[in-house]
C-alpha cells in the first residue's frame, strides 16, 4: 500500500544552530489491509513520520511510494492524489475542528473541495455519521458542544469521508478517558472490516499496539530499531529497547 | 435554544450598559461637588455679589440637599438635559448635537482608514511571515506607534494643504476637509491594529484545525482566508471597538489642529471658559457614546462567536 524508503528529516532550531534528527534513514512497508503499529516514547519521531506520510511535512531525503508509485511532495497533483488515498486522525480532537464552524460545515468541506453536489454531500455525511454513532441532527452544533469521545468519532468520520485506503491514526485515543478509549478502538476495528482499510497506528502504548496490530515497528530517536510480525515482536523481542519498552508497560500478556 | 442564549446574552450586556451609564453619571455628579472650591464662585469671580453667585448656583443645579440635587441631576440626564451653557445660554444638549456630526464623521472615517490599512497589512505580514512584506508591516506599525498624531497632523497639513494645496487648510468644508484629520487620527490606531491582526493570524494559522484542514486536502488560500482569517478577526474586532472609543478622545487634539468645529473643540472651549455645564455634558455624552459603542461591539462579538454566547 505505502512504502517509505530511507526517509530522513532534520529540524533546525532557528538561531541556535541546534538540530534534532526526527527521522534517520527510516524504511517502513505498510502492506494492504494490514495494521502497522508504530511504537516509541514521546519525541522519538513517530508523529513526524506520520505527518510525512500524509504530506503535512516534507522529508529531507528518501522516497514515499503509494501503490508502487513515487510521490513527489512538490507536485500539487501528487499531493492531492496522496490525500485522496491517505487520511489522518489526530491525537487531540478538541483542537482539530474549527471552533466557529458547525460540525456539518467542517465535515462537508472536504467534499465541497472534491466538487461533490449538495445532496450527495449531505447523504454521504448522514450515512457515515450513522455508522460512527453520532446523530445527524447534532451536526448543527459547534465543536465545544461535543464530548472528547464524540469529537474523536467525528474526526474519524471527517477522515473517512475522503474515502481513504490508508488511515493514519496518530495516538487516536491518548487524549480520551479510558472508558471511551475502548469504544473508539472497537469502532476503528469495525470500520476497518467495513471499508477494507489499512491502518498506520501510532502510539506510545505498547499494550494497545500489541492488541490491534498485525505488524509492529519500534522507533527510537528517529530510527526504527525493530520491525516484524506483531506476535514475533510481542513474544520474542530482539532489540534491547523493545524489551525495555515491554518492561515499562504495566500490562503484559 | 440558540435564540434563548442570544436573548440572555443581550440582556446581560444591556444590564451592564445601564450600570455603566449610571456609574458614569454618578461620578461626574460627585466630581463637581467633592472638588474643593465653589464652581459658582469661580464662574462669578471672587468679588461678585452673593446674589449673583446664588443665581449661578441655581443654574448649575447646586442648591438644596445633595440627595435632591442628585435626583434632579439623574432626572435631567434621562431627559438628555445637561443644563445651559453659561456663556451662550443655549442648552448643552443642542450644542453637543450640533457638533456631533463633525466628530462622528471624523471618527468613522478614521476607523475606515484604520481597518482598510491594518487588516490587509497585518494579514500579509502573517501569511508571508519573515519576508520583506512582514518587514514592511512591522516597520509601518513601529512608525505609526512612534509618531504622535498631532505631529502627523501638522506634517500632513504642511505637505498636502500648504505645499500641494490638495486639501483645505482648516474648517469643516465637506468630506475633503476630513481626510487629513482622519489619516492622522487613524494612523496610530492602524499601527496597533496591524500588530493585533498579525499576531492573531499567526496564532490561528498555528492551530491544529488548520493542519486538519490541510490534511483534508483544502488549498492554502482557502485555509488562510476562510478558516484562519475569520477566526483571527475576533480579537481584531474587540480592539477595533475599543479604538473607536479612543478615537473620540484623540479627536479633541486633532480637531484643534485642523480647526474642526467638533465635540472636542466644544469640550476644550468649555474647559478654557470654565463653562461647567458644557464640560459636564460633554464628558457624560462622550462616556455614554464610548459605552454604547462597546455594547455594540460585545453584542457583535457574541453573535459571531458561538463560544462567547454560552459562557
Amino acid at each position: 500500500m505505502l512504502e517509505l524508503k530511507d526517509i530522513s528529516k532534520t529540524f533546525k532550531k532557528k538561531g541556535t544552530g541546534l538540530s534534532v534528527q526526527a527521522a534517520k534513514h527510516v524504511s517502513l512497508n505498510i502492506p494492504e489491509q494490514s495494521i502497522v503499529g508504530l511504537v516509541g516514547e514521546s519525541g522519538c519521531g513517530k508523529s513526524t513520520l506520520s505527518r510525512m506520510v500524509v504530506g503535512l511535512e516534507k522529508a529531507d531525503s528518501g522516497t514515499i511510494a503509494l501503490k508502487g508509485k513515487n510521490i513527489d511532495y512538490r507536485n500539487p497533483r501528487d499531493l492531492s492524489h496522496l490525500r485522496k488515498s491517505v487520511q489522518i486522525v489526530f491525537q487531540d480532537p478538541n483542537t482539530t475542528f474549527n471552533p466557529r464552524r458547525t460540525l456539518l460545515a467542517s465535515l462537508e468541506e472536504g467534499l465541497v473541495n472534491k466538487g461533490m453536489g449538495k445532496t450527495d454531500r449531505l447523504k454521504k455525511v448522514r450515512d457515515l455519521t450513522d455508522i460512527i454513532g453520532i446523530s445527524y441532527a447534532n451536526l448543527e452544533k459547534y465543536p465545544h458542544q461535543f464530548s472528547g469521545g464524540q469529537k474523536q468519532r467525528l474526526s474519524i468520520a471527517r477522515a473517512l469521508l475522503m474515502e481513504p485506503e490508508l488511515l493514519v491514526l496518530d495516538e487516536p485515543v491518548s487524549s480520551l478517558d479510558v472508558s471511551v478509549q475502548a469504544q473508539i478502538i472497537n469502532l476503528l476495528m469495525d470500520l476497518r472490516k467495513e471499508f477494507g482499510l489499512t491502518y498506520l497506528f501510532i502510539s506510545h502504548d505498547l499494550h494497545l499496539v500489541g492488541y490491534v496490530s498485525t505488524l509492529i515497528a519500534v522507533m527510537k530517536s528517529g530510527e526504527i530499531v525493530e520491525q516484524g510480525d506483531a506476535e514475533q515482536i510481542l513474544f520474542e523481542p530482539k532489540h534491547s529497547y523493545t524489551k525495555q519498552l515491554f518492561a515499562s508497560s504495566p500490562i503484559i500478556h | 435554544m440558540r435564540s434563548m442564549d442570544t436573548i440572555r446574552t443581550i440582556g446581560r450586556l444591556l444590564l451592564r450598559l445601564l450600570a455603566t451609564m449610571l456609574l458614569i453619571s454618578t461620578i461626574v455628579f460627585l466630581l463637581l461637588r467633592l472638588l474643593p472650591g465653589d464652581p459658582a464662585q469661580v464662574i462669578a469671580g471672587i468679588d461678585a455679589n452673593p446674589a449673583d453667585v446664588e443665581n449661578i448656583r441655581n443654574s448649575l443645579g447646586m442648591n438644596g440637599t445633595i440627595i435632591s440635587q442628585y435626583l434632579t441631576w439623574m432626572g435631567n440626564i434621562i431627559h438628555f438635559d445637561f443644563g445651559n451653557s453659561y456663556f451662550s445660554g443655549r442648552p448643552v444638549s443642542t450644542l453637543i448635537l450640533e457638533r456631533l456630526p463633525v466628530t462622528a464623521n471624523l471618527a468613522l472615517l478614521a476607523m475606515v482608514f484604520t481597518i482598510l490599512t491594518a487588516i490587509p497589512i497585518g494579514v500579509l505580514s502573517a501569511v508571508k511571515r519573515w519576508s520583506i512584506w512582514d518587514a514592511f508591516g512591522l516597520l509601518y506599525s513601529q512608525l505609526g506607534m512612534a509618531l504622535p498624531s498631532f505631529w502627523m497632523g501638522i506634517l500632513l497639513l504642511l505637505i498636502f494643504s500648504v505645499k500641494l494645496g490638495w486639501f483645505p487648510l482648516f474648517g469643516a468644508q465637506g468630506f475633503n476637509s476630513l481626510i487629513l484629520p482622519a489619516i492622522s487620527l487613524g494612523l496610530a490606531k492602524s499601527a496597533v491594529l496591524v500588530r493585533i491582526t498579525r499576531i492573531s493570524m499567526i496564532e490561528e494559522l498555528g492551530k491544529p484545525y488548520i493542519e486538519a484542514a490541510r490534511a483534508k486536502g483544502l488549498v492554502d488560500r482557502r485555509i488562510q482566508y476562510v478558516h484562519a482569517l475569520k477566526n483571527a478577526l475576533l480579537p481584531v474586532l474587540t480592539v477595533t471597538g475599543l479604538q473607536l472609543g479612543g478615537l473620540l478622545g484623540g479627536a479633541i487634539i486633532i480637531e484643534q489642529i485642523f480647526s474642526l468645529p467638533g465635540l472636542g473643540r466644544l469640550f476644550l472651549t468649555g474647559i478654557y471658559q470654565r463653562d461647567f455645564a458644557v464640560v459636564q455634558g460633554s464628558v457624560i455624552f462622550m462616556a455614554f457614546l464610548f459605552s454604547g459603542i462597546n455594547f455594540l461591539v460585545d453584542l457583535l462579538y457574541a453573535l459571531i462567536n458561538p463560544k462567547a454566547r454560552i459562557s
